[in-house]
C-alpha cells in the first residue's frame, strides 16, 4: 500500500465526536427514580464553555450558539464582550473631550454592543442624521459613526456660545454646520484609535458626511455589522452615538477579539509602562584630552597640513565628561606605537569650576570641603529656586488662560501646518464682510441654527448686526437677541472656521456675478456672426419676451438700418463703428474705435 | 577669509597677543554613571586608544583640525594631517 493511499483511507475512518455541557455521577439507586420532571446538577454552570470529546478524548472548548442561516451571527460571546470592553475606553476617552471641547457636563458610556444585519442598523437610525463614513486603515473597508440629531445640535449650539440645548432640530446640516462637526469627529477617531491600540494601530480617516442614510451604503444591506452604542449626554440633553462595523472591516482583528487576549495586552503594557528608567542607561558624552600650547590668532591662521603644535604636559591629560572636567590622568609612558597608560591622580590645584568625583576627603579636610562646595551649591539652591518659582509663574498664567488654550490646540492640531501658516488672523472677526454683503449673508445664514446667527451678529459691526437682524422674520428676531445677550464665550478656532465657510460662499457668489456681466457682449458677439435668419429669430422672440435686453443686443450689433449709416468706401461713418465686408458678411462692432 | 581679516591676522599685534587655548582630543566615549563612579584614585584608567590613532585639535570649542601626536627631539607635538573645512561635522 503505497503512503498516498494509506493516507486516504485513514482520513476516511470516522470519529465519534460530543459537545460535553457537563457531567455527573451518580448512584444507581438515584438513576432508577429519574422521571420527568427530574432536575440533575452537573458540575459545569450556565454558560461557561462547553468540552469538545473526539473520541473520548478532550480536544477543545467552545461555545454553543444558536446560527440562524439568514441571519448567521458572525461575532461569538466572547467577542462581543472584548468590543464592549474595547469601546468602554472610546467613551471614557470620549467623554473627556466632550467635556473639555464643550466645557460643561458631558459623559458617554457604551448601553449596547450587538450583531446585526446592515440593514437592520440603517432602519434603526432617524433621517437626517449626522453619518460620518470612517475610513478604517489599515483595515480593509469602512465603517459609519452615526451622531443622532440630539448631540449634534447640542453640540453645535453649545460650540457658538449657547447653553448646549438641543432645540429639537431635524434637518440636513448647513456649510457651517459640517464644517465644525467634521472637527468633532476627527477628535472622537482620535478618540477611537487609542482605544483600539491594543489590538491594532488603527489610523481611522474621515472620509466624507451624509444626513440620509440610504447614501451611506457602505457594505450589502444583508451583511453583518457590529453596532456599539453609546448614550451621550450633553448638559440636561442626551442622545446617541452608534459606531457601526461591518464583519468585513474587523474580520482580521477577530483572532485578537478575545477577553484573554485583551486582559494579557492590558498586563503587558501596564508592566512596560510601570518599568522604571534605569538612571544607569543614561550615558554622557566624555572626552580624553591634552592640554595644548595656546595659540595666537596669528599662530591659527598660519596653521597647516604638517604645523606642530606643542603638547607642553604630555604626561597629564583630562577626561571631560557631560561639558564638566572630571578627572585628572597621569601618564605613565609616552611612547609612541603604544597604547597610552593613565592613572587616576587626585586633583592638585582645586577650582570652582573644577570640582572632580573621584575621591573622598582626607581625615580633616571634610571642612575644607564643605567650604569649597558651599559657594557652587548655594548658586544651584538660588538657581533652582528661581528656576521653580518661573515654572509655578508660568503653570498658573497657563491655568488662568486653560479654556482658550484648550480650544486652541484641539483645532489647532487638524491644521496642516500650510494651513496654519497662512491664517494669518484678522483684528476683527468676520471682519471681511462689508455693508455691501449683507443681502449675500443673509441668503447664506436665514435657515441655520439661531445660535449660529446669534455668534455671527454677536461680532459684525453694530450697524450691519442691526441690517441683518431687521430681515430676519419676526420670530427669529427675538429668540436671536435673546441667544446673542446670553452668549457664552467662542473658541476663537470656531469662529475661523465658520468665517472660512462664509468667506468661500461669498467669494463664490462673487465669482458668479462676474462671469455674469458681460453676456450681452457675448451674444452680440455670437448673433453678429450667425446666419441671418438665426439672427433674426433670436432678436424677434426677444422682442417680444425681453424688449429692454433685445434693445441691449442690438446696440451692440449692426443691424440692417445701419447700412444708411455706411459710406461709399464701406467705412461706417459714425464715429463709433468699426465695419468691414468679408465674404458679402458685414460685421460691426460698436464699441472699438475704428482702427 | 577676506582682505581685511588676512591683513589683520599678518600685521596687527593684537593677532599675537590674544591667545587661545588648544586641546588635544585622543578619545571620544560615552560613559555611563556607573563608569565614572567605578574610577578611583591611583587606579588606571583605561580603555585609552593607541598612540598612532587619529586624534581632534580643539581651539575655543571648534574642532579645527586632524592630525596625530608625534614626538620630535623629546618634546611631543600634535601634527595636522588635515584642517577641518568649514561647517564640516566633526
Amino acid at each position: 500500500m503505497n503512503r498516498t493511499r494509506k493516507r486516504d483511507q485513514i482520513g476516511a475512518v470516522k470519529v465519534p465526536l460530543q459537545v460535553v455541557l457537563g457531567e455527573k455521577e451518580i448512584r444507581l439507586e438515584e438513576l432508577s427514580r429519574i422521571g420527568e420532571g427530574t432536575i440533575i446538577a452537573l458540575n459545569s454552570l450556565a454558560g461557561e464553555p462547553v468540552a469538545l470529546v473526539a473520541s473520548g478524548e478532550q480536544i477543545a472548548w467552545g461555545e454553543v450558539i444558536v446560527y440562524d442561516f439568514k441571519r448567521p451571527d458572525k461575532f461569538s460571546k466572547d467577542q462581543i464582550r472584548t468590543i464592549s470592553i474595547m469601546h468602554e475606553t472610546f467613551a471614557r476617552l470620549m467623554t473627556t473631550m466632550l467635556s473639555a471641547t464643550l466645557r460643561m457636563f458631558t459623559q458617554a458610556h457604551v448601553t449596547l454592543v450587538d450583531q446585526m444585519t446592515f440593514q437592520e442598523f440603517i432602519d434603526s437610525i432617524p433621517n437626517p442624521t449626522t453619518l460620518a463614513i470612517i475610513d478604517m486603515q489599515p483595515l480593509r473597508g469602512s465603517a459609519i459613526l452615526e451622531i443622532d440629531p440630539a448631540i449634534t445640535f447640542a453640540v453645535i449650539d453649545r460650540l457658538f456660545g449657547g447653553q448646549g440645548n438641543w432645540g429639537k432640530f431635524s434637518r440636513d446640516l448647513s456649510d457651517i454646520e459640517q464644517s465644525i462637526m467634521e472637527g468633532i469627529i476627527v477628535r472622537i477617531l482620535g478618540n477611537l484609535r487609542e482605544s483600539w491600540s491594543t489590538v491594532i494601530d488603527l489610523k481611522p480617516a474621515l472620509g466624507g458626511i451624509e444626513t440620509n442614510p440610504m447614501f451611506a451604503q457602505i457594505v450589502p444591506p444583508t451583511e453583518m455589522v457590529v453596532l456599539v452604542t453609546l448614550e451621550v449626554k450633553v448638559g440636561e440633553g442626551k442622545g446617541m452615538i452608534n459606531l457601526c462595523i461591518p464583519y468585513l472591516t474587523i474580520e482580521p482583528l477577530i483572532p485578537k477579539l478575545s477577553a484573554q487576549y485583551w486582559y494579557s495586552m492590558l498586563r503587558r503594557s501596564k508592566e512596560e509602562r510601570s518599568t522604571p528608567l534605569w538612571i544607569g542607561d543614561l550615558k554622557v558624552e566624555a572626552e580624553l584630552f591634552f592640554e595644548a600650547e595656546p595659540l595666537s590668532l596669528k599662530d591659527l591662521a598660519h596653521l597647516e597640513r604638517n604645523s606642530l603644535v606643542k603638547l607642553p604636559h604630555i604626561d597629564q591629560a583630562f577626561l571631560l565628561a557631560g561639558d564638566s572636567p572630571v578627572l585628572r590622568l597621569k601618564q605613565q609612558g609616552a611612547n609612541q606605537g603604544t597604547s597610552y597608560e593613565f592613572s587616576v591622580e587626585p586633583d592638585e590645584r582645586p577650582q570652582e569650576s573644577f570640582q572632580y568625583l573621584v575621591g573622598s576627603p582626607e581625615p580633616g579636610k571634610e571642612e575644607e570641603l564643605t567650604k569649597l562646595l558651599e559657594g557652587p551649591i548655594n548658586k544651584l539652591r538660588a538657581e533652582v529656586r528661581d528656576g521653580l518659582q518661573s515654572l509655578s509663574s508660568a503653570i498658573e498664567s497657563i491655568g488662568n488662560r486653560q479654556d482658550e488654550l484648550a480650544d486652541q490646540l484641539y483645532f489647532e492640531a487638524q491644521k496642516s501646518p500650510a494651513d496654519r501658516s497662512s491664517a494669518a488672523p484678522l483684528s476683527t472677526p468676520f471682519g471681511f464682510i462689508g455693508a455691501g454683503d449683507i443681502d449675500l449673508l443673509y441668503t447664506f445664514i436665514e435657515l441655520e441654527h439661531p445660535q449660529t446667527i446669534a455668534m455671527i451678529l454677536s461680532y459684525l459691526e453694530t450697524e450691519l448686526s442691526a441690517n441683518l437682524l431687521s430681515g430676519l422674520p419676526e420670530e427669529a428676531q427675538t429668540e436671536v437677541v435673546e441667544r446673542i445677550a446670553s452668549m457664552d464665550r467662542v473658541a476663537p478656532a470656531v469662529i475661523t472656521k465658520v468665517e472660512e465657510v462664509i468667506e468661500a460662499r461669498i467669494k463664490c457668489a462673487s465669482a458668479g456675478e462676474y462671469t455674469a456681466s458681460g453676456s450681452v457682449e457675448a451674444v452680440a458677439g455670437i448673433l453678429n456672426i450667425s446666419s441671418r435668419s438665426v439672427e433674426k429669430h433670436v432678436i424677434e422672440s426677444l422682442e417680444k419676451s425681453n424688449q429692454a435686453l433685445a434693445e441691449e443686443i442690438k446696440m451692440r450689433m449692426f443691424v440692417f438700418e445701419d447700412i444708411v449709416l455706411l459710406d461709399n468706401s464701406g467705412s461706417c461713418s459714425a464715429e463709433d463703428h468699426q465695419c468691414d465686408s468679408h465674404a458679402g458678411r458685414i460685421r460691426c462692432n460698436r464699441n472699438h474705435p475704428p482702427g | 577669509m577676506d582682505d581685511s581679516m588676512n591683513a589683520f591676522l599678518d600685521r596687527s599685534p593684537i593677532a599675537e597677543r590674544v591667545k587661545l587655548a588648544g586641546r588635544v582630543i585622543v578619545q571620544r566615549t560615552l560613559l555611563s554613571p556607573q563608569d565614572l563612579l567605578s574610577i578611583r584614585e591611583k587606579q588606571s584608567y583605561g580603555p585609552v586608544p593607541k598612540q598612532e590613532e587619529i586624534c581632534e585639535l580643539e581651539v575655543g570649542s571648534h574642532v579645527i583640525a586632524r592630525g596625530k601626536i608625534v614626538r620630535k627631539r623629546g618634546d611631543f607635538y600634535f601634527r595636522i594631517l588635515e584642517l577641518r573645512e568649514k561647517g564640516e561635522e566633526v
